[in-house]
C-alpha cells in the first residue's frame, strides 16, 4: 500500500507524468528492458520464457485534473479540465499546482437566491482561489498554462482506499508488481500517457508494438449510491475483480472473457462484470490500431471517479493483480 | 432470384450481432475456401479470403459481417432482463419485438408500466423471458447472452424482407463474386469485417494490413421511396445505388465514373446515391495509411435498422453484375 500511497499522491495530469514515470523508472530498473516513445509512454519488456503471441499489459499513468487558463485583475484563476470532470464536484475543494495551495471559489450561500441554489453549476462559472494579490503576481508565481491537481489525499479505513488519482494508478501499481513478481513468459508492460484526454498514447504506443493480445488494467465506475445496488450500479465495491465484456468504447475479445472468468474460477478468484454499458479505456485504440489485436480489460471499481477522492477496496485490488497474474501465466502459449 | 433469395436466407439462419461474428464468418470461410487462394482471419477477427493476381492494383471489398442485436445485461427481481443493443435503432421499433437468444430462449421487449412513448430508453424498456424471479430468469439465460430479432426472411415476389438486410446482402454479393469471378485484373481482397455498426470498429485494422489501392464497400442504403414520398433519392428496384457521398465519405469520382461505364457497357440498371445519413466501412478504409480511393455500391433498402428491412432481389443482382463487370474489366 505504501507504494500506491505515493503512486496516488504524485501528481501527473494527461501530457505531465514525469512524476509518475519517474516512480515507476525508479521502482522496475534493473528488472525489465525500459525504453521511452516520442509520445512519452514508457514501455517496459520482461524477458522469460517465449510464447506464440506478444502480450502487452497497458496502465494509464495519467490523472484528470485542470490547467490554468487565465487570472482576471484581481489574481483569481480561471482554468480548463484535463479530462472529464463533472463541476458539481468541484465547488469548495482543495487544489495545489506545485506547493502552492488553492481552493475553487464560489458565490457564499448568504446571497444565493432560491432559483440560484437549484441552478447547476459549469466549469466556467467556477474560479480558484490561490490567495494571490493580482494579476501581475498570480502570473508571476504561477503562469498560464500551469497543471493543478486535487489535493494529494490518501488514507484507509477498514477495506476502503480513500485516494486521489486512484484512476489508473491502482493499475500502474499492479503492472509494477507483475514485473518485480517476474512473469514467466515474455511481457511489455505499457504505462500510457494521456488516456484521460482521449487514448492518444495508447494509440501510438500499440502502433509499434504489433500487440497480439492486450490486457487493460484500469480502474472503473461503480455507481453504487445509498439508492443504487443494483443494475444500474455497473460495478459494486467488494464485488471482485471486474472483468469486461462490453463498454463505450468497446466490444472485448469474447474468447479472452471466457478465458479470463475460466482462470478466475479456477483460482478462486472473485470476478464481476458490468452490468450497464458505461465507460471505456485504453482497449478501444490498442483494438484498432494498426493491425489490431485482441483485447480484456480487468478493473478495480471506484465509487467517485474523476473526483477529488475516490474510493476503492483493498478486495477487489488483490482480486485485479491476482487474476492478472495468473492470466498471464496462461495466454498466448 | 430464387436461388439468390436461398442463399441470402441460409446467412439470416445465423446471428452476429456486433463481436459476436466469429459463427457466420467460419460458415462463410467454408463456403469460400474452394475458390479462393488463402482464406484467413485477421488479429481482429476479419475474415478475408484472397484471389491472387500477384503485381496486380490491390482492390478490397468490404461487406461487413455483424448485425444489429442486443445484449442480456442484468436481471431484475421481476425476472425480466435490462440489455444494452448492438448498433444505431430507435427506440420505438424496439417495443414489443420477439427476440431469439443465441441459447434458444424467446424474449419480448416490453416498456417498463406507465413508460410514455416520448421517454423511451434503454433504462425503461428489458426483455420478458418468461421468468418469475431474477433466479429464474439467470437459470434461463445467463447474463451476456445476445439476441437478434425474430424476423426471418420472406421472399414477396422480387423484393424480400428480413432481419439484417444490412448487411447480409453485402455479405450475399461478396460470397456471389467469390463463386462467379472467373478472371481479374486485380489482387483480390475479399473482407468481411466485424463492429460495423459499433463505428467501423473492424474495417480500419484489415485495410492497415492489406494497403489495398482501391476499397469499395458493399452495404446498404436508405431508400426514399416509402409512403409518402417526400424527396428524391434512391428506390427500391432502381438498380445498383453508386454511392456520391454520405456522412463519411465523398467517394472517388473516377473510380464511380469507371462503375458507371461498367453499368452501361453490361446493360444494368444504376442510380446515383447522394446520402444524407449513414456511412459505411469506406469511411475507414479512405484513411488508411496513405489513403485508398474508395467509394460504395449499395443496395436500396428500406426501414433499415428495424427488424423488417425490405430490399429487392433485382438490385442484388444488379450490383453483383456491375462489380463482376468491374473485376473482370
Amino acid at each position: 500500500m505504501k507504494l500506491l500511497k505515493r503512486l496516488c499522491t504524485a501528481n501527473g495530469i494527461s501530457g505531465r507524468e514525469e512524476n509518475i514515470k519517474s516512480i515507476i523508472k525508479k521502482e522496475i530498473s534493473g528488472l525489465c528492458d525500459i525504453s521511452e516513445d516520442r509520445f512519452g509512454n514508457l514501455i517496459a519488456t520482461v524477458h522469460g520464457k517465449k510464447r506464440d503471441k506478444r502480450v502487452c499489459y497497458f496502465a494509464h499513468t495519467d490523472e484528470v485534473g485542470f490547467i490554468i487558463s487565465d487570472y482576471d485583475e484581481q489574481g483569481f484563476a480561471r482554468f480548463v479540465n484535463v479530462g472529464g470532470i463533472d463541476a458539481a464536484v468541484l465547488p469548495g475543494k482543495v487544489l495545489c499546482s506545485g506547493r502552492r495551495k488553492g481552493v475553487i471559489g464560489v458565490c457564499p450561500v448568504h446571497l444565493l437566491s432560491a432559483s440560484d441554489k437549484e441552478t447547476v453549476l459549469k466549469s466556467e462559472d467556477l474560479f480558484i482561489d490561490f490567495g494571490f494579490e493580482d494579476k501581475k503576481q498570480a502570473e508571476k508565481r504561477l503562469p498560464v498554462g500551469s497543471a493543478v491537481y486535487f489535493e494529494p489525499t490518501f488514507y484507509q479505513a477498514g477495506n476502503e482506499i480513500f485516494a486521489k488519482a486512484l484512476d489508473d494508478r491502482i493499475g500502474v501499481r499492479i503492472m509494477i508488481d507483475m514485473i518485480k513478481s517476474k512473469p514467466l513468459y515474455d511481457t511489455t508492460f505499457v504505462f500510457t500517457c494521456c488516456e484521460e484526454t482521449g487514448t492518444q498514447g495508447a494509440e501510438t504506443a500499440a502502433y509499434g508494438l504489433n500487440t497480439d493480445i492486450g490486457v487493460i488494467l484500469e480502474c472503473t465506475t461503480s455507481a453504487q449510491t445509498p439508492d443504487e445496488n443494483g443494475g444500474k450500479a455497473v460495478t459494486l465495491l467488494g464485488g471482485g475483480a471486474v472483468i469486461s465484456y462490453r463498454d463505450n468504447g468497446t466490444m472485448y475479445d469474447t474468447e479472452l472473457f471466457a478465458l479470463a472468468t475460466f482462470v478466475a474460477e479456477k483460482n478462486g478468484i472473485k470476478w464481476q462484470t458490468k452490468t450497464l454499458v458505461a465507460g471505456g479505456n485504453d482497449a478501444s485504440a490498442v483494438q484498432k490500431t494498426a493491425y489490431g489485436a485482441s483485447v480484456a480489460a480487468f478493473s478495480v471499481a471506484a465509487r467517485n471517479l474523476h473526483s477529488a477522492i475516490s474510493v476503492a477496496n483493498k478486495n477487489d485490488y488483490f482480486s485485479v493483480l491476482k487474476l492478472a497474474k495468473a492470466f498471464n501465466d496462461v495466454i498466448g502459449l | 432470384m430464387e436461388r439468390l433469395f436461398n442463399e441470402f436466407e441460409k446467412l439470416t439462419r445465423i446471428a452476429s450481432p456486433s463481436g459476436h461474428e466469429r459463427a457466420l464468418l467460419e460458415y462463410i470461410k467454408k463456403e469460400c475456401e474452394p475458390y479462393c487462394d488463402s482464406v484467413y482471419f485477421d488479429k481482429r477477427g476479419n475474415l478475408v479470403c484472397r484471389k491472387k493476381n500477384e503485381g496486380a492494383k490491390k482492390l478490397l471489398l468490404a461487406a461487413h459481417a455483424d448485425e444489429l442485436g442486443i445484449l442480456a445485461m442484468y436481471a431484475e427481481e421481476e425476472g425480466n432482463y435490462r440489455f444494452s443493443v448492438f448498433g444505431g435503432v430507435n427506440f420505438p421499433s424496439l417495443l414489443y419485438r420477439r427476440v431469439n437468444f443465441t441459447n434458444g430462449v424467446v424474449g419480448v421487449i416490453v416498456p417498463d408500466d406507465g413508460t410514455s412513448l416520448s421517454d423511451l430508453k434503454l433504462a425503461n424498456l428489458s426483455v420478458d423471458i418468461g421468468a418469475k424471479s431474477k433466479k429464474q430468469a439467470e437459470k434461463l439465460l445467463a447474463p451476456l447472452t445476445v439476441g437478434v430479432s425474430d424476423s426471418p426472411a420472406v421472399k414477396l415476389g422480387s423484393r424480400f424482407v428480413s432481419r439484417a438486410i444490412d448487411d447480409k446482402v453485402g455479405c450475399l454479393i461478396l460470397l456471389e463474386l467469390i463463386r462467379s469471378v472467373k478472371s481479374s485484373k486485380f489482387d483480390l481482397y475479399f473482407c468481411f469485417t466485424v463492429e460495423e455498426e459499433l463505428g467501423l470498429r473492424g474495417a480500419k485494422t484489415v485495410g492497415f494490413e492489406i494497403e489495398p489501392d482501391i476499397a469499395i464497400a458493399i452495404d446498404v442504403s436508405s431508400a426514399t421511396d416509402m409512403i409518402p414520398i417526400k424527396r428524391n433519392g434512391i428506390t427500391l428496384g432502381s438498380g445498383a445505388a453508386i454511392k456520391v457521398l454520405d456522412v463519411g465519405t465523398v467517394c472517388d469520382k473516377e473510380l464511380n465514373a469507371e462503375l458507371i461505364s461498367v453499368a452501361k457497357k453490361a446493360k444494368r440498371r444504376y442510380q446515383l446515391d447522394v446520402a444524407d445519413r449513414g456511412c459505411t466501412d469506406a469511411a475507414a478504409l479512405q484513411f488508411v495509411k496513405g489513403g485508398v480511393k474508395a467509394t460504395v455500391v449499395s443496395v436500396a433498402t428500406r426501414y433499415i435498422h428495424t427488424p423488417n428491412e425490405q430490399a429487392d432481389l433485382n438490385d442484388v443482382s444488379d450490383v453483383i453484375a456491375v462489380i463482376k463487370g468491374y473485376i473482370e474489366g
